[in-house]
C-alpha cells in the first residue's frame, strides 16, 4: 500500500527514527510502510494519522485493486 | 486488543525461568536415582542440563533487563512491534506447513526401508495435524 508518510515526515523534518519512537514501533517498520513493503494495522494507522493531525485516509493511499 | 504490561511479563518468565530450574533439578535427579535410566541417562542427563543452563541464562538476562530501563524499553519494543509480530506469525505458519510436507515425504520415503518408521512418522504427523485443528479451533473461540 502507497502511503504519504516519507512526505510527511520530510515537510516536519523528522527522521524515521523520531516517527517510529512516537508512534512505538521499530524504524523497520516505518522503513516498510514507507516503501509499500508493510500494511500498518489499524491501530498504528490510527497513531501515525494522529500524531500528524489528518485521517488515515489523507496518508494511507487505499486503491480500488487493493487487496484489504 | 489489550496486552499485558512488559515488567509483568517479564515478571511471569523470571518465575517459569525458576520453575523450569527447578524442574529440571528434579528430573535429573530422577534420572540418576533410577536404574530404568540407564541405557538412556545420557539423552535424558543432557535435555535436562540443557534446561537448566537455558533457564539460567534467561533468568539471569530478564534480571539484567529488570534492572536496565533502557534496555527494556528496547526489548519491548522489539517484542510488541507489530511488523516484528507479523513476520515471526508468517515464519511459524510457513515452518509448519514446511515441516509436514517433510514429514510426509519423509513418511513415503521411509515405506520402502522400515514399516516401524513409517508407522512412527505417520503417528506423528496424524498427532501434528490433530493439533492444529485443535489449536485453531482455540485460536477461532477467542477472536
Amino acid at each position: 500500500m502507497n502511503t504519504r508518510i516519507a512526505e510527511l515526515r520530510r515537510q516536519q523534518k523528522l527522521s524515521q527514527e523520531d516517527l517510529a519512537k512516537a508512534v512505538g514501533v521499530t524504524r523497520q517498520t516505518i522503513t516498510s510502510l514507507e516503501v509499500g513493503k508493510y500494511t500498518a494495522s489499524l491501530v498504528l494507522a490510527h497513531k501515525i494519522a494522529r500524531f500528524f493531525s489528518l485521517t488515515i485516509e489523507d496518508i494511507f493511499l487505499f486503491e480500488e485493486e487493493e487487496n484489504l | 486488543m489489550k496486552t499485558m504490561p512488559f515488567e509483568k511479563r517479564l515478571n511471569m518468565r523470571l518465575s517459569v525461568n525458576i520453575g523450569c530450574m527447578i524442574v529440571s533439578i528434579i528430573l535429573f535427579a530422577i534420572t540418576f536415582g533410577s536404574k530404568n535410566f540407564e541405557s538412556l541417562r545420557p539423552m535424558y542427563a543432557g535435555s535436562f542440563i540443557g534446561l537448566f543452563v537455558v533457564s539460567l541464562s534467561l533468568f539471569i538476562r530478564n534480571k539484567a533487563l529488570r534492572k536496565n530501563p533502557e534496555k527494556m524499553k528496547k526489548i519491548e519494543l522489539l517484542e510488541t512491534d507489530e511488523r516484528n509480530i507479523y513476520i515471526l506469525r508468517v515464519s511459524y505458519t510457513i515452518f509448519t506447513y514446511v515441516s509436514i510436507g517433510i514429514l510426509y515425504v519423509a513418511m513415503l520415503i521411509s515405506g520402502f526401508f522400515s514399516i516401524t518408521v513409517f508407522y512412527t512418522i505417520e503417528t506423528l504427523l496424524c498427532v501434528n495435524l490433530l493439533l492444529i485443528l485443535l489449536i485453531r479451533h482455540i485460536v477461532e473461540k477467542k477472536y
